[in-house]
């Protein structure tokens, strides 16, 4: 098993490595090479998944390769595989995999076409490398190989001017998650003297009664770990308030937010709480707090998502949004629900960027969705692709994004967190809102491009369309397929903390899939569901009535709750402050003139004050050697 | 019998002679020459006398290859002044001051 999670491990990494030394071959065998690295680590994760599954095996945590042994501590490269480990490889081998078959067609025309599938496989590897980690030092460099990867894609048309800003944001802001999970990561090593996730999870009840002080303030350990490690989460999943780095992100290629930016690098933060659930449930505190920001990302960046006009920025926001439901799910202790909805996330919001940059490329890279539309009739299969995301994306019933969203928010009722309850029942109108424009504005109404033949012609080519298709699958199917077993406990049991607070809300409210599936019909959810239909029919669509919101909370929106010129103007103002001080303080005045030219000109001054020493007599020198040697020999004479 | 205090004075005495010669002449090269031979000498002194009273013959047998080591180091201080007579046409020590800062 070790060796078989080994290989499908690497795989990705063999393929950048052959990749990079090809770099200069043809698009064909880039293509091969890619393609079939991730072709063949997904089929091996699927493989490793169904007998873990089918075999009842327990977890399995192994130090592969022990690179650094000291005393006290010793680094290791090791594999976790367990059920949640595996489910998620394949979640990301298979998301991948699509990608790039995408990607094929999408990047057809860069010049730089290699280099695209170099850095996707090497993102491919680095999110395995977290997903697969039984230790921090290894999560923590898995973690930073993402952000590398994402940060070469997003800058990667680099005479992109918005583009380069755009890496370089995302790059900085995640920067700050860092901090907060290399101390997080410091402090585990320091209380537990371990960084091994199992001897963590053995010791989490010792450490739990004791507490830090942090400028004369008490803390508990556990907590203040958890809430640490929680700052690097917000980074990476884009929870307020470091999310504004993620609609940025979006400058990038759209096979590259379908993957890294929905489906799999920010669901790295979800992933790494409910990997160390076992820490997080013992930590109340926090998890009220992980509870309250993830409620708040998911209804206000919701509604940020309203006033924007670029298609694959609503789509980011909704991304937000929907990771904000996932914090939530963590936040109330319902890990395995946040698992789930990440799974059917990875799916739908994939799906949905796929068709975007369908979309994008049929209109010649035009993303505002004022001025496409009616594009139902020329793009058949993206239009049903989209509308089957759409719905799940909504919740319509029986979808997956039904079963994995309405579960979240009925337990989080059901646990009487009413305020993040009420939130994310709001949140629900406004995915709705939103989802109804972009698909009313786009596949719908008149189309303000320039009607050329171009855009009348059929249907992208099939190297695009296939991946369509494909991820519709899961993304309505996979809910009602994996709901019974992932409530009851089956398929997360051992790998997650708190089970039992799914199964009994199973139990009680849910009973089966069936029934709650039926039982959608009459509550508020639907009703909210129903509403946001037909107000988005008619608003969008019908376009019967207009409402102008008052001026001010739109700017509040459009200026996205004043992030935008927060990161724009501000932090860029401070950071020209800093630098232009450095520049000026230190390297001009200390380094430049203060070591460099001073030491050469103290030198100059002192060798023209020594060089009069230098006579040129002979009876000067002599006098100088004698005088020196009787001086020597008094100093000797005296110290004796 | 002369007190070995008396060959030892007379030796410093040289000595120092020797050394003001180099300071305060500064006419030329000969007369530096010339102390320097005086110095050897006053160590000579010193060297047999020392040697007599501790009754080691080493010492006297070394002050032969000293003399040697002045002899063969005054042939070349002379052929140096002969070069340089014959470059610069003067012996002034006064005239040899190229290193001057």
């Amino acid at each position: 098993m070790i060796n078989i999670t080994l290989l499908l491990l690497l795989t990705p990494l063999v393929g950048t490595l052959m990749l990079l030394y090809l770099q200069n071959s043809s698009k064909k065998l880039t293509i091969i090479i890619s393609n079939l690295s991730i072709l063949f680590s997904f089929l091996l994760s699927l493989y490793l998944l169904i007998i873990y599954i089918s075999s009842n095996a327990s977890a399995l945590s192994e130090d592969v390769l022990i690179f650094a042994d000291v005393k006290i501590y010793s680094l290791a490269f090791g594999l976790y595989i367990d059920s949640l480990s595996l489910v998620m490889c394949t979640v990301v081998t298979s998301v991948s995999f699509l990608v790039h078959y995408y990607s094929i067609s999408y990047m057809k025309d860069e010049k730089s076409f290699n280099r695209f599938f170099i850095y996707t496989n090497f993102f491919t590897f680095s999110m395995l490398l977290i997903v697969l980690s039984n230790n921090f030092f290894q999560l923590f460099i898995g973690w930073e190989l993402v952000g590398l990867s994402s940060y070469l894609l997003i800058g990667f048309w680099t005479r992109k001017d918005s583009a380069i800003k755009a890496n370089y944001k995302a790059f900085l802001v995640n920067r700050v998650g860092d901090i907060g999970l290399i101390l997080g990561l410091c402090l585990i090593f320091i209380s537990y003297n371990t960084t091994n996730y199992n001897e963590v999870f053995q010791l989490k009840d010792t450490i739990n009664n004791t507490s830090i002080n942090i400028f004369g303030y008490e803390f508990n350990t556990l907590s203040f770990i958890c809430l640490l490690l929680f700052v690097g989460a917000m980074a990476k999943s884009a929870q307020v308030p470091l999310h504004f780095w993620l609609p940025d992100s979006m400058e990038g290629p759209t096979p590259i937010s379908a993957l890294i930016h929905a489906a799999t690098m920010v669901t790295a933060g979800i992933y790494m709480v409910a990997r160390l659930s076992p820490l997080y449930v013992l930590a109340e505190d926090v998890s009220l707090f992980i509870l309250y920001v993830g409620s708040i990302t998911a209804f206000f960046l919701g509604l940020v998502a309203l006033v924007q006009n670029d298609i694959k920025r609503i789509i980011a926001y909704s991304t937000i949004s929907q990771l904000g439901y996932m914090t939530a799910a963590l936040g109330a202790s319902l890990y395995s629900l946040a698992i789930f909805h990440l799974i059917t996330h990875a799916f739908f919001k994939a799906l949905l960027f796929l068709c975007a940059g369908s979309i994008i490329i049929k209109c010649h890279h035009e993303q505002d969705i004022r001025k496409i539309g009616g594009l139902r009739n020329f793009m058949p299969i993206t239009y049903m692709a989209f509308l089957y995301a759409s719905l799940s994306l909504i919740g319509f019933p029986l979808t997956s994004g039904f079963y994995s969203k309405e579960t979240i928010i009925d337990a989080v009722g059901y646990y009487g967190h009413t305020v993040p309850y009420a939130m994310l029942l709001l949140s629900i109108f406004t995915t709705t809102l939103y989802t109804a424009k972009i698909f009313s504005k786009v596949f719908f109404g008149e189309s303000t491009l320039d009607s050329d033949s171009s855009l009348k012609n059929k249907e992208n080519d099939s190297e695009m369309l296939m991946p369509l298709v494909v991820l519709t699958i899961p993304s309505v199917f996979l809910g009602i397929f994996i709901y019974d077993s992932l409530m009851l406990g089956t398929l997360f049991g051992t790998s997650l903390a708190a089970q039992e607070l799914v199964v009994s809300f199973y139990n009680d409210y849910v009973i089966n899939s069936l029934n709650f599936f039926l039982h959608s019909f009459m509550t508020i959810n639907f009703l909210i569901l129903l509403l946001a239909i037909i107000f988005g029919y008619f608003y969008y669509y019908k376009r019967s009535f207009k409402i102008e919101l008052p001026s001010f909370i739109k700017n509040i929106l459009i200026g996205e709750y004043g992030f935008n010129i927060f990161s724009s103007k501000y932090i860029p103002e401070f950071q020209n402050f800093i630098t232009k001080y450095l520049w000026k303080r230190i390297d001009i005045s200390a380094i430049d003139n203060g070591f460099v030219n001073n030491t050469s000109y103290y030198l100059d001054k002192i060798s023209h004050k020594v060089r009069k020493a230098h006579t040129g007599f002979i009876y000067h020198y002599s006098l100088t050697i004698i005088s020196a040697l009787i001086l020597l020999l008094l100093i000797v004479g005296y110290k004796n | 019998m002369i007190p070995i205090s008396y060959y030892l004075i007379l030796s410093t005495i040289i000595f120092t002679i020797s050394i003001a010669g180099i300071f305060l002449n500064r006419k030329n090269i000969l007369v530096l020459l010339m102390s320097l031979e005086l110095m050897f000498l006053s160590v000579n002194f010193n060297l047999i006398t020392l040697g007599n009273y501790l009754g080691d013959l080493t010492g006297q047998v070394f002050v032969f290859f000293v003399l040697t080591v002045v002899a063969a180091e005054s042939a070349i201080g002379l052929a140096l002044l002969i070069v340089l007579f014959r470059s610069k046409k003067s012996i002034d020590v006064d005239d040899l001051s190229e290193l001057k800062g």
